[in-house]
């Protein structure tokens, strides 16, 4: 069997290590290799996800985590992240296929960030104004005002599930992004501009 | 397909003209070239039907249909799927073509590892392939013989040529007509097409290495279905290139879309699934094989099927442990073994190094569809003058090129609207070669049927012992600095390079080959030039256990070929009298 582009583990975790050579961020394959035993509960899409089972975190947390998911891809011209039910997918996604410490990062960051919004502004991160919300967010990329490289890690892993929750659902991927359920075929030169954005339509995922 | 009343069987005492013992890729054409010849013929497959277009329940589905939007759940691979995880291709939407490792154990030497992917059901592999369609070259067939490890392939170029014609008319390989030594050219449909980035590094490297000739990757998907294919039910490739969930369109080639529907329409074929064959059954007076010792695969019963004559067609591994477990008087060590080298000179092949870089510009370009291809530089090193200092033979690149997406800048920074709006957009041109490399044929690299332990089946485990040699880990060390180079010269950004063969056991380029070669003499080999048994004239194996060297292209057109052209053999022989 033939690999090529990004078909093996192998190669999507180098080429995931290259981007990161390319836009300095901490990449890494950790998407690809959940390993935990956890319950497996079917998750359905729901506009708004803070009211099913959660399985992971506390419902304060979920708060917090559905205030994250809203401004990491706030509501443009598309739905927000929190509009299309991502945290919701977030838990059921960590429980069912991500390892354990995984899970635990997931948590203690989200953790840390209503900790953090107490002992900056005396609230709770879902209080905060849009711009404290955006602030605190932006500190950890930044990794200060109290917030370390392990913080940076675990947010990055929240934030690559925001991605891949928002991305892969029915509107993120057909209507925010370009969907070719069948193509008819390939053509290797059309211009960008007949597109005019990325594909929501994936071989691999 | 007509006659599909009585196409499916479970119990007969008839005696068939033929068994094929498998349903894959080689199976799959053994029963076409046979009933064709009006053979009335029996496959045995050992899992459960798998139904043309009506069985493919994944395909279509978008990723937000599946529960875990197409990962697969934790419990679920440490209970079952272990070792087919390691598959580039598992995933939520194809998992159910996977074997299930807690049924299907096998052991490893201590110290080594060999990841078996397994496809137990009608179709076998020929569901889960990447379809990448090569011709073996006339150096291919050579090089035992002119650089000494294992043993001369009894087959040259010339003789297995024309059937590759004959498998490629059917089946469909799109291809450029590259006119290449090293890489014989196929019957072509049209080649898919290069993105411009890639026009552009093959020029650079057109003017660098000129040795090495980038061409578009030849795959059995039709890019232009024939009336040929047409009459099959087959139509044009539509680049989904979600191949392995099942293409209802048949346009690629599998069992199902293919062979199978050629085979049933003679009205000589017949079915039987759920069949584990457990052995051969062989007679001493007159050796011939009789039939075949079979295992329910529910119910655990056993039964028996007859033929006049026996295609061995169940995988490299799977052809190997039934004739290690049909033992007799004659052959206390497994049938057809009067060598002593069945199970012996298992290779794979070795996809552990490559590079990859960035492209700058071309952000005005675009491509539409999921080319099911990449880009193929063919071995460069094909013949002994050729070779580099520290290693023999030689390995391809493959590759290709791509727009980073918003899966792979998921962990970029930015938070709001600006990061959600990058996000969308088609990111940097990126480009890739992966080395495909040859792995020697070794005495050493062996299995043999566990002395112990059984699988549920009561059929002895293949106890697998295979390693990399000094050989495949100098050559992925070249192919890693070689593919760099390459890509730094024709100026690409940010190139990285990987070599993982120390993490990176054989197996998993689902490769495998080797255990029951093919040979001139019966005294070091298992085969003839026909892929016959040289003890047992009724028996033929045609699966890639019966390769002499891996080469460096992917096998599966080769199994076509070799199975087509023993078949015409096997049928002149039975109507000379001699079978």
């Amino acid at each position: 069997m033939k690999k090529h582009i990004l078909d093996t583990a192998v190669n999507k975790r180098q080429f995931m290590q290259g981007l990161a050579v390319l836009m300095g961020a901490g990449v890494s394959a950790q998407l690809m290799s959940g390993q935990a035993l956890a319950s497996a509960l079917s998750y359905q899409a729901e506009s708004d996800s803070t009211n099913q089972a959660l399985t992971l975190f506390t419902e304060k947390q979920m708060q917090c985590l559905h205030d994250i998911c809203a401004q990491v891809l706030p509501q443009t011209d598309t739905p927000s992240a929190a509009q299309l039910g991502v945290h919701g997918f977030i838990d059921h996604q960590l429980s069912v296929c991500f390892s354990k410490e995984q899970q635990q990062q997931a948590i203690a960051i989200v953790e840390k960030i209503k900790q953090m919004a107490m002992s900056h502004w005396q609230k709770s991160y879902v209080e905060l104004t849009a711009k404290q919300q955006i602030l605190l967010l932006q500190q950890i990329e930044a990794q200060q005002a109290g917030f370390d490289e392990q913080d940076g890690a675990a947010f990055s892993l929240l934030k690559s599930l925001i991605v891949y929750g928002y991305f892969t659902t029915e509107i993120g991927a057909t209507q925010v992004l370009a969907y070719q359920a069948v193509p008819g075929g390939f053509k290797g030169s059309i211009p960008y501009a007949s597109v005019g954005k990325s594909y929501g339509s994936l071989a691999y995922y | 397909m007509n006659k599909q009343a009585d196409l499916y069987i479970e119990e007969s005492n008839e005696v068939y003209d033929a068994l094929v013992v498998g349903s894959g890729v080689s199976g799959g054409w053994a029963a076409k070239e046979l009933c064709e010849r009006g053979l009335k013929t029996l496959m045995l497959e050992r899992g459960r039907v798998v139904e043309h277009q009506k069985d493919y329940h994944t395909e279509g589905k978008g990723v937000w249909q599946y529960p875990n939007r197409m990962k697969v759940d934790n419990l679920l691979l440490e209970e079952q799927y272990k070792i087919q995880q390691q598959c580039y291709a598992f995933h939520d939407g194809t998992k159910h073509f996977f074997g299930n490792d807690k049924d299907l154990p096998y052991s490893t030497e201590e110290g080594t590892k060999f990841s078996w992917i397994r496809a137990n059901q009608l179709g076998g592999k020929s569901l889960l392939w990447h379809r990448q369609s090569y011709r073996f070259s006339n150096y291919d067939f050579e090089a035992n013989k002119l650089d000494g490890h294992g043993n001369d392939w009894p087959i040259r170029y010339k003789d297995i040529a024309p059937w590759y014609s004959h498998v490629e008319k059917h089946a469909g390989i799109s291809g450029n007509y590259d006119g290449l030594d090293q890489l014989p050219d196929s019957e072509f449909l049209p080649p898919f097409d290069f993105t411009k980035p890639e026009l552009s590094i093959q020029k650079k490297f057109a003017e660098l290495f000129p040795d090495r000739p980038m061409v578009m990757g030849r795959t059995a998907h039709l890019s232009k279905a024939t009336e040929l294919h047409l009459s099959q039910g087959r139509v044009t490739c539509q680049a989904r290139n979600e191949c392995q969930k099942g293409c209802s369109f048949g346009a690629y080639f599998s069992t199902q879309s293919s062979t199978l529907p050629a085979a049933a329409k003679t009205g000589n074929l017949h079915i039987a699934a759920n069949s584990v064959v457990h052995s051969l059954i062989y007679d001493e007076s007159s050796k011939r094989v009789t039939g075949v010792r079979v295992i329910d695969n529910e119910t655990l019963k056993p039964r028996e099927y007859y033929a006049k004559m026996v295609f061995l067609c169940a995988s490299t591994l799977g052809s190997t442990q039934i004739l290690l477990n049909s033992t007799s008087k004659s052959f206390p060590n497994g049938l057809a073994n009067s060598s002593g080298v069945l199970g012996h000179y298992l290779m794979d092949h070795n996809y552990n190094a490559g590079a990859f870089g960035f492209v700058k510009g071309f952000e005005d370009e675009f491509y539409s569809g999921r080319r099911p291809t990449g880009i193929y530089i063919p071995n460069f090193q094909f013949e002994p003058k050729r070779y580099k200092k520290g290693y023999q033979r030689g390995y391809a690149l493959a590759g290709g090129s791509g727009r980073a997406n918003w899966q792979q800048m998921s962990r970029g920074k930015g938070i709001g609207a600006d990061f959600k709006h990058q996000l969308t957009q088609a990111g940097t041109w990126f480009f890739n070669l992966q080395a495909q490399g040859e792995m020697l044929p070794r005495y050493e690299n062996q299995v043999s049927l566990h002395p112990t332990k059984k699988d549920k089946w009561g059929i002895p485990q293949l106890h697998i012992n295979c390693q990399w040699s000094d050989n495949e880990k100098a050559m992925m060390a070249d192919a890693e600095a070689t593919a760099k180079d390459m890509l730094i010269k024709a100026g690409l950004e940010n190139v990285s390079s990987y070599n993982s063969i120390e993490g990176g056991p054989p197996g998993l380029a689902i490769h495998e080959v080797g255990t029951a070669r093919m040979g001139h003499n019966a005294k070091d080999s298992v085969l003839n030039q026909f892929n016959q048994s040289h003890d047992i004239a009724n028996l033929f194996v045609t699966d890639g256990s019966s390769f002499c060297s891996s080469a460096v292209v992917n096998p599966s057109l080769t199994f076509m070929a070799l199975t087509a052209r023993a078949v015409d053999y096997a049928v002149k022989e039975m109507k000379a009298g001699r079978i």
